[in-house]
């Protein structure tokens, strides 16, 4: 079933009032996908193996996106969007939930450069960067819906998601830190609810 | 057609190859170091960070560099859609003021606005400029220093060229098996380079070979013979670095500081994860050598249903090649290997050649040494078992010439080199730079790819023009398509692409006179 779209509706800043959506912000469309976890052999910024599905994502509620290094515009505004997510996210951060980004480059970007990359973005255990054998890192995207022939032309997309389930939510364009939030607090609620 | 004839000899040489196992510019002040790192790592002395209006985030300045969308130089540049401004001071600064691409003018800008630019995203005439530029919050400090690296980034100097020369670095074992090689290399390619000055170099710059000698018995030697000279900024690009394997701690250094290096002799070049976008190989490696392998087998008309025996070594080499195997059986439908992986040092040929005569084996696709190759026919031969025996020229050399006559008639042997057309242009050049050298054949083919590196590298510098970088270089011959070199096959590149030729032909022992001759034309893998 299709999500209801998220509007945007947060004054425009100025310089002193940062933190807020901007003019800009557009309607963020969203809306149920189903995924194929593939369980791919990939590579995280520290060089260690790791099983997409087993070990990346590892039962957690999800948040993906993809990147590469080498993109100027695109990418850095995912990262900083997921920088400030890891803010909200506080304690959750690796405990409960995972940020994947996962690059459509896997030849330029190997893991010293996902960690430079990593870096930059200042990114806590919990945000992983994979990489790895390109026909593994194509399988997992094509299995996550993010595949492109053109690495360059990727879509700026998020997908959230709880690893165990295969109906997940994609996020068109530049979803806000606080949607995805919203997002990740509906799926921990439905997991307690689960449980309890 | 006729048979072409390689011979053993260059053989010998594809074993050794693969399995042995700022100038003219002033220096940048210490504010324009430091500022250079804030234009290119979004890092100060003091925190920075960067407000993305749009969607309303915020974000550590690492992650918004100027580089990233003004460029080396701050010329700018157009991706998707979005066009970053060119902030060259000239540009920002020039009396007439600036008309935008929207049709918006403002005044020039002078230091006080350009702050303001940075910080708060407004223009000298008070316009917003694209929402896609982040704002800054940086220390008065930090922002000081960036104007001051901004004011003379555009003539900030390329490594290694000046207005009349381009200078590529070459590094050469001093000592060891390789030492004859790498003087036969360095001879052919200066005198290439003394061909391409007398014809008025390129672009006006002359091409300086500049060789940077190591001792191969030492850890570490290649990489502190690169390291001073490149932080010197003396050396523009490297070519046909010779014995420096890709996981040496040089190749690693030159690859993370992004320094372009051409045909690297004796690194074998990898397919899949881990090709380094700044190094440009000429041949395919053993796992791509190994899916032409299956192919030709695939398309025998003779045996359509071959059962494939995988006899491999536990080592890079061995895994490579058998992950080629696998991948490209599955795609051409051949069904699953049997496998037998060895450790390097502890091979059974009697139980190898046992297991896979007992499991039905048809063909034995080989990724080991010339030692287990040789022993492997001679307990075939005595089992009196003949299978088809494909293995890559570089692994197993010239050892198989020994291996006993009944077994040779099933042998085939990979080879990613083609026999060069004589009669080509390229070639009579080459011909003609060897014969001026007087260099023999024994490291012939070392030779070759010295020579289709420099061809490689005077195109690529041709494409890059005058205002040459090192990110144009690397653009350029990652664009380059069918080559013709003279004495490769025809190389192609792309983004996804770091090898040339990626492909390999299907050599046979003519039994007559011993030759290896061509069974199957080079190919790509399909």
């Amino acid at each position: 079933m299709a999500m209801a779209a998220v509007i945007l509706s947060v004054p425009a800043p100025s310089g002193a009032d940062e933190g807020k959506a901007g003019p800009g912000a557009k309607e963020i469309r969203s809306g149920t996908v189903q995924v194929r976890l593939h369980d791919a052999p990939l590579l995280d910024q520290d060089g260690r193996k790791v099983r997409f599905a087993a070990d990346a994502l590892g039962e957690r509620i999800v948040v993906v996106d993809t990147f590469f290094t080498n993109c100027g515009l695109i990418c850095p505004i995912l990262g900083a969007i997921f920088a400030e997510l890891q803010d909200l996210l506080g304690g959750l951060l690796d405990r409960e939930v995972r940020l994947v980004s996962i690059t459509v480059d896997p030849l330029t970007d190997i893991p010293p450069r996902l960690k430079k990359y990593s870096d930059q973005w200042e990114a806590r255990p919990g945000w992983r960067f994979l990489t790895g054998e390109k026909k593994d890192v194509d399988h997992v995207l094509t299995g996550l819906g993010l595949y492109s022939a053109d690495f360059t032309e990727h879509p700026p997309a998020f997908l959230v998601g709880d690893a165990r389930e295969g109906t997940w939510t994609r996020f068109y364009g530049f979803a806000t830190p606080e949607q995805l939030m919203g997002k990740i607090r509906e799926l921990l609620e439905k997991r307690k609810a689960k449980t309890s | 057609m006729t048979a072409r004839r390689p011979t053993w000899t260059v053989l010998v040489f594809l074993l050794v190859l693969v399995f042995s196992a700022e100038a003219g510019g002033a220096e940048l002040t210490d504010a324009q170091k430091r500022g250079k790192r804030i234009y290119m790592d979004g890092k100060g002395r003091g925190r920075i960070t960067a407000f993305l209006p749009e969607p309303g985030v915020k974000a550590p300045g690492g992650g918004f560099p100027c580089v990233n969308c003004h460029l080396a130089g701050g010329t700018g540049q157009s991706e998707g859609g979005v066009q970053s401004a060119d902030i060259t001071w000239l540009t920002l600064t020039k009396e007439q003021g600036t008309a935008r691409p929207t049709g918006r003018t403002h005044p020039p800008y002078t230091d006080e606005t350009i702050r303001k630019a940075v910080t708060d995203g407004v223009d000298p005439a008070g316009n917003r400029i694209a929402s896609a530029h982040p704002r800054f919050r940086m220390e008065p400090g930090d922002l000081d220093d960036l104007l001051a690296y901004m004011k003379g980034m555009d003539r900030e100097p390329v490594p290694g060229v000046t207005d009349n020369a381009v200078r590529v670095g070459i590094l050469l074992p001093s000592t060891g098996p390789l030492a004859e090689v790498s003087r036969e290399v360095e001879t052919l390619l200066s005198l290439y380079f003394s061909a391409v000055n007398a014809r008025g170099g390129i672009y006006n710059r002359s091409l300086q070979l500049v060789p940077l000698r190591y001792d191969p018995s030492r850890t570490g030697s290649a990489a502190a013979a690169v390291q001073p000279a490149s932080e010197k900024g003396e050396i523009f690009c490297f070519l046909a670095n010779t014995g420096v394997h890709a996981d040496d701690e040089a190749s690693r250094y030159l690859s993370g500081e992004k320094i372009p290096v051409i045909v690297p002799l004796l690194s074998a070049s990898e397919s899949g994860y881990g090709t380094d976008r700044y190094t440009f190989h000429i041949f395919a490696s053993l796992r791509d050598q190994a899916r032409v392998m299956v192919d030709f087998l695939a398309d025998r008309p003779s045996i359509p249903a071959v059962r494939i025996g995988l006899l491999y070594a536990r080592d890079r080499s061995g895994e490579g090649g058998a992950a080629g195997v696998r991948e490209q059986a599955k795609k051409r439908g051949m069904g699953p290997a049997v496998e037998i992986p060895y450790d390097p040092g502890k091979f059974d040929p009697d139980g190898a050649v046992s297991r896979l005569k007992a499991e039905g084996a048809g063909a034995v696709l080989f990724f080991g040494g010339s030692r287990e190759a040789l022993v492997f026919s001679r307990s075939a031969a005595e089992a009196r078992w003949s299978p088809l025996f494909l293995a890559p020229a570089p692994m197993v050399g010239s050892a198989l010439g020994a291996a006993p006559a009944v077994f040779l008639d099933g042998v085939r042997l990979a080879s990613p080199l083609t026999v060069p057309d004589p009669g080509s242009a390229r070639m009579k050049d080459f011909q003609g730079l060897r014969a001026k050298a007087s260099l023999g054949d024994l490291h012939g083919s070392f030779q070759y790819l010295a020579y289709a590196g420099a061809v490689l590298l005077e195109e690529g510098l041709k494409r890059s023009g005058r205002a040459l970088t090192r990110e144009k270089l690397v653009g350029a011959i990652g664009n380059v398509w069918k080559l013709e070199t003279g004495v490769t096959p025809p190389l192609t590149y792309n983004a996804n692409r770091r090898s040339g030729a990626v492909g390999a032909s299907i050599l046979r022992v003519e039994k007559e006179t011993g030759r290896l001759v061509t069974a199957a034309e080079w190919r790509e893998p399909r």
